[in-house]
């Protein structure tokens, strides 16, 4: 099938999605809904058994601990466990676990069990042991280690330094242990953690949470993201995001692989990184664009509309890690496997798995193109269906279809987009 | 593939989509036109844009969600257009 039939098809589904939603989805399904509360059970003792919580806990830890370790030696990044697991398990794995399964990463963040091994306060507001966590800064700092992420990721400035890898967790960590000591574990954990703030935006996608009690309740898929708190940087934290899987997929197309055939040493660290904050600003504008047309229809400012219509594009931000990283974290993520039985390149076989050789054979080509086309669209019409849920709360019925015109265009353009991006 | 539509390739496809845009935009219109003359949206004026908290007239910023209070809002009743 030629690739302009995907696109029309794809366009298609979301305009008749758009035009049924706007049709029979007359009241807000999703806004203001209240979490169910589980009943004691079995199942649900286990589920918020502290013991086993702990387990979890220490466990995850350990195993952060020998692939901190494993990514800080001189090594190739897959002759040891580190990059594999922090690049395909953890940053596409986990992020898809969270979609599936909700917040996982509240037990196994191993910042979250040092800081309460530590034993630091929580930073309620009305702790007054830690200082108060700037209003203004919100998620700030996560939007901002999170650029740091990606940019190391997907520019790696620091490819020519074995063992980079490593050197940054233990960064990364002592910027987690400073927060939670300055502002309280829980506070900063929250707003400045960057990976606690990206789980948790994806973890609102899921059909399980949490009730007051911490038992596991089900809840309609995407309803979980109309909680997603506004704050200072979270528009920032989700355009990083989806605008940095964006340039991942166009750095791989013939266009931008061409042109910057020839750039190397610093050079290509400084075109790539324009080319990151490029992708970036541009999923930024687009999104503004659409708020912009939207504050037109009802009167006042783009900003706050911007920040209560963000969570639209966090369907969108799953859809395109599966779409990009489904085939690596199936293919590559089996070196992970592999690299279990012996996590630091020194020969071992553990587990017996060290014999292992990758199954290329796992997916087809065609298996990865209809799933990455199926993320496309239904990442999208989810982000439809969310911006008209919120958008029908706020406004009177007929503002509220039009305030979304915009937006569908902006949805229609980035289906567009990331289709042409992922046919190469 | 089977083609749906009456051949396969062609832009006019595209107008199945157009039309659907159409007909929505008419509909919003017509129903619009029904609703003329309906009570304004009121918005009570000290509320957070963001998170809809209630705000103290000398509060800087949400003390609930960190925003920066933004002007206050002329009302949003059905706008022209």
């Amino acid at each position: 099938m030629p690739l302009w039939l995907f696109i029309f098809g794809a366009g298609t589904a979301l305009i008749i999605s758009f035009v049924a939603l706007s049709t029979l989805w007359t009241e807000p399904r999703f806004e203001h809904r209240p979490v169910r509360t589980a009943r004691p059970s079995w199942l649900q003792s286990i589920l918020t058994n502290r013991v086993l919580e702990w387990v979890i806990r220490i466990v995850m830890l350990l195993f952060f601990l020998v692939v901190a370790m494993a990514s800080a030696r001189n090594a190739s990044p897959t002759e040891t466990i580190g990059p594999i697991v922090v690049y395909a398990w953890f940053w596409v794995g986990l992020a898809i676990a969270h979609a599936v399964l909700g917040n996982l990463w509240g037990t196994l963040s191993p910042f979250d069990t040092i800081g309460r091994l530590v034993g630091f306060a929580d930073g309620e507001d009305d702790d007054d042991t830690v200082r108060p966590y700037p209003q203004a800064w919100g998620y700030w700092p996560a939007a901002i280690l999170l650029f740091l992420f990606v940019w190391v990721e997907l520019v790696d400035p620091f490819g020519r330094i074995a063992g980079h890898l490593g050197i940054l967790i233990v960064v990364y960590t002592l910027i987690q242990i400073g927060g939670m000591q300055r502002f309280g574990r829980r506070t900063w954990l929250q707003q400045g953690e960057a990976f606690g703030v990206y789980f948790g935006l994806l973890a609102g996608i899921a059909p399980l949470t949490r009730d007051a009690n911490g038992r596991v309740v089900f809840q309609p898929v995407l309803s979980g993201l109309t909680r997603v708190r506004p704050r200072p940087g979270l528009l920032a934290v989700i355009t990083v995001a989806l605008g940095s899987t964006t340039f991942d997929g166009f750095s791989r197309t013939s266009l931008w692989i061409n042109a910057t055939a020839r750039i190397g040493g610093f050079a290509r660290i400084v075109v790539f990184t324009a080319g990151l904050l490029a992708v970036i600003g541009l999923v930024t504008l687009a999104f503004v664009l659409a708020m912009r047309t939207a504050a037109k229809i009802v009167g006042g400012s783009w900003h706050p509309l911007a920040v209560r219509f963000a969570h639209s594009l966090v369907p969108i931000i799953l859809a395109y890690a599966v779409a990009h990283y489904f085939s690596f974290l199936v293919l590559e993520g089996q070196i992970g496997l592999i690299r279990l039985s012996d996590p630091f390149g020194a020969g071992w076989n553990l587990f017996g798995t060290s014999d292992w050789v990758v199954n290329y054979a796992l997916v087809t080509p065609a298996t990865i193109w209809y799933v990455q086309v199926a993320a496309i669209v239904i990442g999208h019409i989810g982000g439809v269906i969310l911006a008209h849920d919120r958008a029908i709360a706020m406004f009177p019925r007929e503002e509220a279809i039009r305030t979304q015109y915009a937006l569908l265009a902006v949805m229609i353009l980035f289906t567009a987009s990331g289709l042409l991006i992922l046919s190469g | 593939m089977k083609p749906i539509l009456a051949h396969q390739g062609g832009w006019d496809e595209m107008l199945v989509a157009a039309g659907l845009v159409l007909g929505m935009l008419a509909f919003s219109r017509f129903r619009r036109r029904r609703h003329e003359g309906a009570a304004p949206h009121e918005r009570p004026p000290d509320v957070c844009a963001y998170c809809g908290a209630a705000l103290a007239p000398d509060e800087v910023r949400c003390p609930s969600c960190g925003f920066q209070r933004t002007r206050p809002q002329p009302p949003s009743g059905p706008s022209p257009g």
